[in-house]
């Protein structure tokens, strides 16, 4: 099977610039897109928190979920399955978010910080790396949630639908819906580039199934030397590579590109924290199949088990908030030090209590391997 | 006899169990014993840091009660600085931050002040004081916003830093810098 590479060089370019068009178009600095601030701000706008400063219905999620549904349905790619260990998933979601937020920012927004010339990022890069091989350490050997089979499209449909009601929130604006007008999430692109821009991003995810998680971890399944031979491998690391480049050259273009270790936004100086919050991001991601930005596209293409890690994503982006359990500029709160250790070991455990021992990697989780 | 046997059989599945531990089983509950001490280490370290009320979480936002003389002692203190007499402001000035712990408008005349006097580090600090009480100073959407003169007072700072020797206290006052440079970075405006 021969690589397609412009598919996946098209995704990268698409990513990165419109990433850093959003930033430079209303978005925070370095925020143009990312999975868990926005979940933030989605669940304040619901009312699951009261921070008056993280309150927006960011339209770029939805453009995510429901992009990925229409590509979806238009390539009969629409396949309802679940049935794989939904709340241990749920949890996990949970977990992402945390670590996300210790970190202050989600796989993606890490490759934007890094585009961006924030030096600090590179910790959390290596951390990344970390978690995904320990978690591919659990996967060679014998882990499994379950296979997912069939199931009924209502239970797929679910998260489509909800992201669908959520943008006819966001039209209608009822007085229900908080909106922030002060703080980061006051802090947007134009409504309708922002959507355009999430509808696009998730609708060619969908068609390359493009995973920050799963392009770092097949390098470490088949090595440099192999990725010839697996195109999905390739394809994944060409859009990874293309997203840094692009999003670099955007931000110089932009003006928005400054070399540093300190003082860069939505960072702070706890670079251990920082680390460990995305070795709890790149491990749960491997036990689950896919960073949250994955779950996000997996969830619109009828994925049931990825929608219960995107609810689980929403709780968690609640928690987060209410129970302080993410980094600010300050620092990083007792709770949120607390919370990604035990995290960590809680994904442990469902490491420990869900192998095969004696077993290699688990057929559904080959699924894509080619 | 039987018990004794049972007590063997009991010990002898104990250790199959164990002898079917594989590496990473190992390694995974070598790290799960690390992580939960680690983590139960910092609950008790923070709990030993408690206050009165033992609580372990940042006091949440004050809500306080302003006298109807704050804003008119604020304006008075803010004519004192337009008209040259540093003094009496800092009289005032000082006297507000005493009767008005929680609110940011007499910690950002104390700013003001220093910055009058040339005092770019101690103008950063006490912005920095205004910026923790009410966040609204570098906000570009309300009418509370400062950024100009806090991110003069920041620059200056850092001059000001850059020429001293790297002392313990400068490495202190460093920290402040940085975390005053993403405050403005992060902030609207």
């Amino acid at each position: 099977m021969r690589v397609q590479p412009g598919r996946f060089i098209l995704m990268g370019l698409l990513l990165g610039v419109g990433a850093v068009l959003l930033s430079f178009l209303g978005n925070p600095a370095n925020t143009g897109i990312c999975v868990s601030c926005f979940l933030q701000n989605v669940a304040g706008a619901l009312g699951l928190h009261d921070n008056i400063r993280m309150q927006y219905l960011r339209p770029e999620i939805l453009g995510f979920v429901l992009g990925a549904f229409a590509v979806a349905v238009a390539r009969r790619e629409f396949r309802p399955q679940g049935g794989s260990s939904p709340l241990v998933r749920f949890l996990v979601g949970i977990l992402l978010v945390i670590g996300c937020q210790v970190f202050i920012g989600c796989p993606i927004k890490l490759f934007l910080k890094l585009a961006a010339g924030d030096l600090g990022a590179f910790i959390g890069l290596l951390g990344l790396v970390v978690g995904v091989y320990i978690g591919l350490a659990f996967v060679e050997n014998g882990f499994r949630l379950g296979s997912p089979g069939p199931t009924s499209s209502t239970n797929s449909l679910m998260v489509p639908l909800f992201m669908a009601f959520l943008l006819v929130l966001a039209v209608a604006k009822p007085a229900f819906l908080a909106a922030s007008d002060k703080g980061g999430a006051a802090q947007h692109a134009p409504w309708l580039v922002s959507l355009g821009v999430g509808l696009a991003i998730g609708g060619l995810a969908q068609y390359t199934q493009f995973c920050v998680t799963g392009g770092i971890a097949r390098l470490f399944l088949w090595g440099p030397r192999e990725i010839m031979s697996c195109p999905r491998s390739t394809g994944l690391v060409i859009a990874i590579a293309a997203f840094l480049v692009s999003a670099l050259a955007a931000n110089l273009v932009t003006g928005q590109f400054r070399l540093g270790l300190a003082g860069q936004p939505s960072s702070n100086a706890d670079h251990g924290w920082a680390f460990l919050g995305m070795v709890l991001v790149g491990f749960g991601s491997i036990l689950i199949r896919g960073c949250p930005f994955r779950q996000l596209v997996a969830a619109g293409q009828g994925d049931s088990d990825a929608g219960a890690t995107v609810m689980g994503m929403l709780v968690g982006a609640a928690l987060v908030e209410n129970w302080d359990l993410g980094a600010g500029v300050a620092g990083t709160p007792v709770n949120a030090q607390v919370a990604v250790l035990l995290g960590l070991a809680v994904l442990a455990t469902i490491g420990l209590v869900n192998r095969k021992r004696g077993y290699g990697i688990a057929p559904e989780y080959q699924t894509g391997l080619d | 006899m039987d018990r004794m046997d049972s007590g063997l059989g009991r010990r002898s599945a104990c250790g199959n169990a164990l002898a079917a531990l594989d590496a990473l089983d190992r390694w995974s509950i070598l790290a799960l014993v690390v992580l939960v001490l680690a983590a139960s280490w910092l609950v008790w370290q923070a709990w030993g840091q408690a206050g009165p009320e033992g609580s372990v979480l940042p006091p949440a936002a004050q809500t306080s009660i302003v006298g109807p003389d704050f804003e008119p002692r604020v304006d008075q203190a803010r004519d004192m600085l337009a008209g040259d007499n540093p003094e009496l402001a800092e009289e005032l000035i000082r006297g507000l931050t005493a009767d008005y712990p929680y609110q940011g408008w007499p910690h950002f005349l104390l700013g003001e002040l220093a910055v009058r006097r040339q005092q770019p580090v101690a103008a950063m600090l006490a912005f920095r004081d205004a910026l923790d009480r009410n966040p609204d100073f570098l906000d570009k959407k309300t009418p509370l916003f400062q950024g100009k003169k806090i991110r003069n007072a920041v620059a200056e700072a850092e001059v000001a830093l850059t020429a001293r020797p790297g002392d313990a206290e400068v490495q202190r006052l460093r920290k402040v810098l940085h975390y005053m440079k993403r405050r403005i970075a992060g902030s609207c405006g």
